[in-house]
């Protein structure tokens, strides 16, 4: 991906030098002479660095637009000979860092990929931030709404099995009637209410699948934070889901030495369990499921990945956005991986998928061995409306 | 075919009265655990959308098994169940929750001695294996009760023939 770096400055020959010294494949250039005009071409062109010359009347007004703007670029200061104070003070202002004129070809390079390098960090931990609200926002609603549902599908859920029993009954009661044209025809109403409840019934079992989903994403339940071992919760979960698999998927195991983990355990079942379930539902004919644990320094490494069909590379952008799905209405709910991602999150760790089309997908897990500050405050769930 | 959970009254002593009473503040619950109650049950049942008015009604009426949602605006499901405890500990007790909650779960079990806890939406059949299960408890608490009150009759009857014989030969 190239950086796209402005000039800014009156001096043509300051900007000539600096379009010399950064002539490179990686780097997009562009030039304005004027700083309002620089401001507005900020919006259009959104460069990841700008790089100012500081002949300009105010450059602690520049900085402080510029950083009002969306795009937020990080500014490097191209500073004269014997300005170094002027310098640092517009570093205070918000500067990313100056280079003193005369300048050297090699440290400008130097200097202007550091200052990509941090943009580009900037709008990872930008991107996280938004991500991890959004992510919290989103669990309040989700839980009104579950909490909102819960009540009306159980009446309906226990509604329908109390019709059922009362067709039944009712059937018991005419089978025992002599024959008759108003018996045969009871008995067709009673059919037909027998067949409406029983559609009622599995209709409400879907709804109550989908709420459990809401439920469980909302809150992560709260049972208790444990040291425990990783593989017990991956061989219990895969016995779980194992009977769900189609025959044509077999689960290659590749355990490390793993010391016991600091977590909520049936958290962590829960995002195995998914991963497992989306992994076997990616096969199509023949495949394998591989799921590998190791030790890595402070950290544990569990990758489960599958020889499925692998996904889109537009897609990977939104797997883990609760929603996202590919299965079609009624299959898919798409609140699997956001599960995973915020129970991940919630234990300081983080996830990462890897796709190839057509060859298969990897999800990486990166789990802190010790209980991380996050971790430990993260699942205390807000007070919420309980039961109802 | 056989109906599954059936709560039969010959099963918990014909000659008494059982009763159940059920509180939520959403009158849909009470319809439906109503109707549940009269398709699949002998019991008789009350219900009720006011914690406090069911308190009442257990206090005069008494009660065999109480089934109460935790969350309720003017009285929770926990406290409203520790008043029924302590009115009557045999009374089995119920929670009826929206979220399965093992930790509140397990503080609820040991606060109010919970018999059991039911998740929103509940499964109907497993509901009524609970009430049926809950009611031969009371049942077997009252038998034992009994029991023991005759044992202590039987044992001071024997006290007193002792005193008499004791009073003849001395
Ligand atoms: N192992 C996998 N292989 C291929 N696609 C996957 C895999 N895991 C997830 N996906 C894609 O991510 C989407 C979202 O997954 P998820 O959040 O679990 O929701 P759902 O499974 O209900 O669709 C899926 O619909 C699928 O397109
Ligand atoms: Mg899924």
């Amino acid at each position: 991906m190239n950086s796209r770096i402005l000039i800014v400055g009156q001096p043509t020959e300051i900007r000539e030098t600096l379009r010399n010294a950064l002539q490179a494949p990686e780097w997009e250039l562009r030039e304005e002479p004027d700083a309002q005009a620089a401001l507005d071409l900020v919006h259009e062109y959104s460069p990841q660095v700008i790089l100012a010359a500081v002949d300009m009347l105010d450059v602690t007004s520049f900085l402080e637009q510029l950083r009002s703007t969306r795009e937020a670029p990080v500014v490097v200061l191209i500073t004269p000979p014997g300005s170094r104070e002027r310098a640092i003070q517009e570093l205070r202002a918000g500067a990313h860092d100056y280079i003193l004129m005369p300048l050297a070809p090699e440290e400008l390079r130097y200097r202007v990929s550091c200052a990509v390098e941090r943009k580009r960090t900037l709008d990872a931990i930008l991107l996280q931030l938004t991500q991890a609200e959004k992510m919290a926002s989103l669990g309040r609603l989700v839980a009104g709404v579950a909490h909102e549902l819960n009540t009306p599908i159980a009446a309906i859920y226990s509604n329908s099995d109390v019709l059922s029993r009362s067709v039944r009954r009712l059937m018991g009661l005419v089978s025992d009637l002599p024959p008759s044209a108003e018996k045969r025809e009871i008995q067709a109403v009673l059919e037909v209410l027998s067949n409406t409840s029983e559609v009622d019934c599995i209709a409400c079992e879907r709804v109550i699948d989908v709420v459990r989903n809401l439920k469980t994403f909302a809150r992560l339940d709260e049972a208790e934070r444990k040291a425990v071992d990783i593989h017990e919760g991956l061989d219990s979960t895969l016995r779980l889901v194992e009977c769900q698999f189609k025959s044509n998927v077999h689960v290659s195991k590749d355990y490390g030495e793993l010391p016991p983990i600091e977590c909520y355990p049936n958290q962590l079942n829960e995002v195995f369990m998914n991963l497992l379930v989306n992994a076997s539902e990616a096969i199509e004919g023949q495949g394998i499921i591989k799921i590998r644990t190791r030790r890595e320094g402070d950290s544990v490494v569990i990758t489960i990945a599958d020889t499925g069909k692998g996904i889109l590379a537009a897609d990977l952008a939104k797997i883990f956005d609760p929603g996202f799905t590919t299965k079609g209405p009624g299959v898919g709910t798409g609140l699997g991986l956001s599960i995973v991602y915020k129970i991940i999150q919630a234990h300081g760790g983080t996830i990462e998928a890897d796709s190839t089309m057509g060859k298969g997908t990897t999800f990486t897990i990166t789990l802190p061995l010790a209980a991380s500050q996050r971790a430990t405050s993260v699942p205390v769930p807000e007070p919420q409306p309980h039961g109802g | 075919m056989p109906e599954t959970g059936t709560v039969e009254r010959s099963t918990l002593g014909s000659q008494e009265y059982r009763g159940l009473v059920v509180v939520d503040d959403e009158e849909i619950v009470l319809t439906s655990l109503r109707s549940l109650i009269a398709i699949a049950t002998d019991c008789r049942i009350d219900c009720y959308t006011e914690p406090k008015q069911a308190l009442e009604s257990i206090r005069r009426n008494g009660a065999d098994l109480v089934i109460a949602d935790y969350s309720m605006p003017e009285m929770d499901g926990m406290e409203f169940l520790s008043c029924v405890r302590d009115f009557d500990p045999e009374i089995t007790r119920v929670l009826l929750t929206g979220y399965a909650d093992k930790d509140s779960a397990i503080k609820a079990i040991n606060q109010v001695a919970l018999f059991h806890y039911v998740e929103k939406p509940w499964d109907n059949d497993q509901l009524l294996l609970i009430i049926r299960n809950g009611l031969e408890r009371r049942l077997l608490l009252k038998q034992v009760r009994e029991k023991i009150s005759r044992l202590d009759d039987a044992h001071a009857e024997v006290k007193e023939m002792q005193m008499k014989l004791l009073k003849a030969f001395l």
